[in-house]
Parts: C-alpha cells; sequence; structure tokens
C-alpha cells in the first residue's frame, strides 16, 4: 500500500481530482444526451460517479450487454439496498472513473449503451 | 396425442437456431426476442415463495403436473434472463421428471451460453436449472 | 482532439502504461474498465513492491532481531508514517492497519460500542451507506439495546442536514457518516456533520471507502482539519493491493478503547492469571499482518 500511496503522491492528488472532475463533467454531458437515460445524484458536489438508469431497461441487461463490448461497469444494488429502496430503484448502472480513464473511454461508454438501446428496442 | 420430442432432440434444435447466427450481437437479440416472448406469468404467481434467490434480477419459476408430465412458466424484470428462461422452459416443459432430471444440459455450451453459468453471474442459469430439476423430483417423490 | 482538454492536467496516456491490466482485451475487445468505485487497478509499481517482499526482505515484522526481520519492520513501520501523512494525523500511534473498511468499522463499533454504549444510546448513520457501514452498527445496537437512527436523503441523494440536526440530541452517542456514497458518487458535508455531532458529545467516524481515492482540491482529506475521531478506508480502491487498510483513531479514544482481537503482537505480558496489553497502534493488530500488502517496495535497507 505504501507504494499506491507514493503513486497517488507522485502523480499529485491534486491533478488527479482535477482529471477525474473532466471525465467527470465529460461523462455527464454525453451521457444526458442519451434518450431515456436518467443520472441518480447529478448534484455539483460530487466525484467521478456516475450512477444511472435507463427506461424499460434492467441494470443486469445493461451490464452483460456492456460486457461484451469489453466494457466494465457495475450494476445492482452496489451493496446499498436501503438507499434503492429509499430511491425506489431495484439498481442502477454505475460507470466510476479513476485516474487512467481517458476521454476516448467515455464514448466508447457512450457508443456501448445507445447499442444496448438499440438492441433492447 | 403423439409423444412430445425428447430433450435432447429439442436441444438440437436451439443448436441449429443458434448456429445461424456469427456475431455475440444475433445471439443476444435472439435471446432477448425470446425473453420478450415469453407468456405473461400471472401477478398471483409473483410472490416470495416462488422466487429464485439472486443478487441482480428477480427471477418468479412455478411448476405443476399433468399426466406424469412437469409444465413450468417462469418471468423475470430482466429481459436476458427472461429469454434463458425461455430456452429452458422450451426444454424442460412437457418432459417427465426423471428424464428432466437427468438432462445434462449440453446445449448451453454448444451455443455459446456457458459465461452464464458463472456463479458471479447472479440468477444464471445454474440457479434456473437447479430450480426445475428440484421441482421435478418433487413432482415425483408426489405421485 | 477531445482528449486535448485534459492534457494540461496529466498526461494520462503515460500513466495507462504504468498499469499493465489495461492493455489486455476482453471479449476481443479493448478494456474499458469504469468499475473504479468497485476497486482500482494496480500500477507496475505496486505490482513490483509485492513481488519485491517476497523475493528480497520477507520476514515476520516486530519480535526478530535478524536482519530480514529488522528490515520488514522498518519497511512496515514506515508505511505506518505514509499513512499518517496521507490523512495528516498527529502520530503514527493512531494509524491502525486493517484488511480494509470494513473491518476498520466493525472494529470501532465492536471496541468503542462494547465499552461506551449503553441501552438507550442512540447512533445515527444516513440512508446512503454502504451495507458495511450498516450491519456493524445494527449488531452493536442489538447487544446493547441501543437505537439506530437513520438521516433521509432527496431523490438525488443529498442527506437532509435539517433532520440530521433534529435527530441530534444528548443521547447521540456516536455518528458514523459515509464522506462520498460509493452508489451515487455525491459528497456529503461531513465537516458539518461532525462539528453539530461534536457539540451533543457525540463521536463520528467517517467511511473514507471512497473519499480517499477522489478528494483533494475542495475537500481535503485532512483528519486534523476535519476533526473526525475515527476515518476507515481500503488499499484496493487507493490503486493498492486487496486485504490491507486503514483506520485512524484519535489516540486519547484508542486508548480508552478495549482492544478488538485477542493474540500476538497486541500484548504486553501473557499470563493464565491475565494479560496487559501492548500499546498503541498495536493494541489493535493482533496476530501477523498482511505485511506484504502493507509495504510494497520503496524501502531499501
Amino acid at each position: 500500500m505504501w507504494s499506491a500511496l507514493d503513486f497517488i503522491h507522485e502523480t499529485g492528488k491534486a491533478r488527479i481530482r482535477a482529471h477525474e472532475d473532466d471525465l467527470l463533467k465529460y461523462a455527464t454531458d454525453q451521457l444526458k444526451q442519451i434518450e431515456g437515460l436518467r443520472i441518480i445524484g447529478d448534484i455539483e458536489q460530487k466525484v467521478s460517479v456516475i450512477s444511472f438508469v435507463m427506461d424499460g431497461i434492467h441494470p443486469q441487461d445493461i451490464g452483460i450487454l456492456l460486457d461484451n463490448q469489453g466494457i466494465a461497469v457495475r450494476t445492482g444494488h452496489h451493496c446499498t439496498q436501503p438507499l434503492m429502496k429509499r430511491l425506489g430503484l431495484s439498481g442502477t448502472s454505475r460507470a466510476s472513473f479513476a485516474v487512467y480513464n481517458t476521454r476516448e473511454e467515455v464514448d466508447a461508454l457512450v457508443k456501448g449503451l445507445l447499442k444496448v438501446k438499440k438492441m433492447m428496442a | 396425442m403423439a409423444e412430445p420430442a425428447s430433450i435432447r432432440s429439442i436441444e438440437e434444435e436451439i443448436v441449429d437456431e443458434f448456429s445461424l447466427f456469427d456475431s455475440w450481437e444475433d445471439k443476444y437479440e435472439y435471446i432477448i426476442d425470446m425473453g420478450k416472448k415469453l407468456p405473461v406469468l400471472e401477478d398471483q404467481h409473483k410472490k416470495d415463495e416462488n422466487k429464485i434467490r439472486g443478487c441482480q434480477s428477480t427471477v418468479w419459476m412455478v411448476s405443476e403436473y399433468r399426466d406424469g408430465k412437469v409444465f413450468y412458466k417462469a418471468d423475470s424484470d430482466a429481459v436476458i434472463v427472461k429469454g434463458l428462461i425461455s430456452m429452458l422452459i422450451r426444454v424442460f416443459s412437457g418432459q417427465k421428471p426423471k428424464d428432466i432430471v437427468d438432462a445434462d444440459m449440453k446445449f448451453i455450451d454448444e451455443i455459446g451460453m456457458s459465461t452464464h453459468l458463472a456463479q458471479t453471474r447472479s440468477n444464471g442459469l445454474r440457479a434456473m436449472i437447479r430450480q426445475m430439476k428440484m421441482d421435478a423430483m418433487v413432482w415425483t417423490t408426489k405421485h | 482532439m477531445q482528449t486535448a482538454a485534459t492534457e494540461h492536467i496529466l498526461d494520462v496516456y503515460a500513466i495507462r502504461n504504468q498499469f499493465p491490466i489495461l492493455q489486455r482485451e476482453v471479449k476481443g475487445r479493448p478494456l474499458v474498465y469504469l468499475d473504479n468505485a468497485a476497486t482500482s487497478q494496480k500500477p507496475e509499481q505496486v505490482l513490483q513492491a509485492l513481488d519485491r517482499y517476497y523475493r528480497e526482505y520477507n520476514a515476520n515484522i516486530h519480535r526478530g532481531i535478524h536482519t530480514l526481520a529488522e528490515e520488514a519492520t522498518a519497511a512496515f513501520e514506515s508505511t505506518r508514517e505514509t499513512a499518517r501523512a496521507f490523512l495528516n494525523a498527529s502520530s503514527t500511534d493512531e494509524i491502525i492497519f486493517t484488511r480494509g473498511t470494513t473491518e476498520g468499522i466493525n472494529l470501532v463499533a465492536s471496541s468503542w460500542g462494547r465499552k461506551f454504549l449503553s441501552e438507550g444510546d442512540e447512533i445515527i448513520i444516513s440512508t446512503l451507506e454502504h451495507h458495511s457501514n450498516i450491519v456493524p452498527w445494527q449488531m452493536i445496537a442489538a447487544e446493547k439495546g441501543a437505537r439506530l437512527k437513520v438521516v433521509p436523503v432527496t431523490d438525488q441523494g443529498e442527506i437532509l442536514l435539517d433532520a440530521f440536526h433534529k435527530l441530534l440530541s444528548p443521547r447521540t452517542k456516536f455518528v458514523s457518516i459515509v464522506h462520498v456514497s460509493n452508489a451515487l458518487g455525491v459528497i456529503n458535508p461531513v465537516k458539518e456533520v461532525i462539528d453539530a455531532a461534536h457539540a451533543v458529545g457525540a463521536k463520528v467516524l467517517v467511511d473514507g471507502a471512497q473519499s480517499s481515492v477522489h478528494l483533494d482540491i475542495d475537500v481535503r482529506i485532512d483528519v486534523r482539519q476535519l476533526n473526525c475521531d475515527f476515518f476507515a478506508f481500503s488499499g484496493h480502491k487507493v490503486y493498492g493491493p486487496t486485504g490491507v487498510g486503514v483506520l485512524y483513531g484519535k489516540r486519547e479514544i484508542l486508548e480508552e478503547m478495549p482492544p478488538y482481537q485477542g493474540g500476538g503482537e497486541m500484548i504486553r505480558e501473557v499470563d493464565f492469571a491475565g494479560t496487559t496489553y501492548n500499546e498503541l497502534p498495536y493494541k489493535f493488530e493482533a496476530g501477523t499482518p498482511n505485511i506484504a500488502d502493507v509495504v510494497g517496495p520503496g524501502f531499501y535497507p
């Protein structure tokens, strides 16, 4: 763990955060253009984690069809069942970004989700 | 009344159908289509005791026994899972309990869906097959 | 041109090269890994660190006088200093190595709760909590006859501070709150929560599983500035190995708490008539710790 904390220190926490914020903003804008997609937790004070639901499509179907395109997201209740119950959801799909993610990967996610929509239509 | 096709011959039919698809997209679109066409399960059956436990999607399944054969009905809130169930029902429904219990379900490998057998694929085929076989076994002990 | 915006921030492609797993393919496509909130991938230096530990200075720590044991101990304790600096804690005595955030929370719920909770006391958590910041509190509450209160949230997952203030009372003994929601990514106003909880005499644990890797600019991870009583995070979400984490606790509180698990290292002297416990932080580190995953490299004797 020492080396991991060193890695963060060397890269610079402020730079990591700025990069992640850029991805967050870019991804949020892109995802919102997908019709029928709704972001849960769409507020100012947040980190580069985007939870979303799509009209009429179960998160598990989204997860399976994205995986077939090489894209790993998490789907389900994220070990927060009481929160999901409060929000009236059985689960969400969650894309979370780290220091090594790129805008091209955001584009791949958006393309992947459009394909999911088309296949489920 | 003519005897229904055997489990193995239905499996072979499904394998033939899947052999027409080259891409994963086509395969999944076919499964999604089967999922959408799965007959509706009446709401009265959608209760906890008919649930197959899993992490992500909910699956309800009921079976009944008529003239020495087991008939299944099921539903899920996720479409791909429904498509998979639809295939299982096509293979198992209307078969004799013993044949259901003994079936090795080789076709799942043969159509390239064996990744769905993995433990982590919640409500994967494995859990559903286990439930269907258990139901079949229960019917044999009752009759 | 889409990448231009981040080029001035950091060279993401150079960083990607440090993460070997990002080169692999999944289902014939380049992997797009967007499940970082579950666990992050590991850079080359972490992978090499693990390898080097076992190849060069693997030994059990703290009790050996031979060279390898000394080197391993020095590396282990240097990591404690790195973790202290990461959180800006006052002393390495306040840094306890755990298996991860979950164990950190369980340690506090079990040890602090066992000694300081009694019937009718109240523990406050929020609707946003991960199961690991719910279940340990339910368990100790049931054991002690304490009550668990939950701060509600809006439809977007923001906690309702007014409701939180109303839940606070002299019966409130502990507040355990997540810094950043793993499910939604929303940042909680933990500073305000901590100050308000302290005003009624309650202790506060911050679940930093998600915040430890993300926050810096606008919300610093600085346990002294936050003034939280406990802060827990996991190594595997901050580009480190699985199976290791850190629990920060204020020294004066940790000193009053009974040990969590019994065994080696956490003792001063064992006698069948009774055992005395080691000083901080070792009191809470029973048994041989996960040395390899804690130390990594960086240490050359």
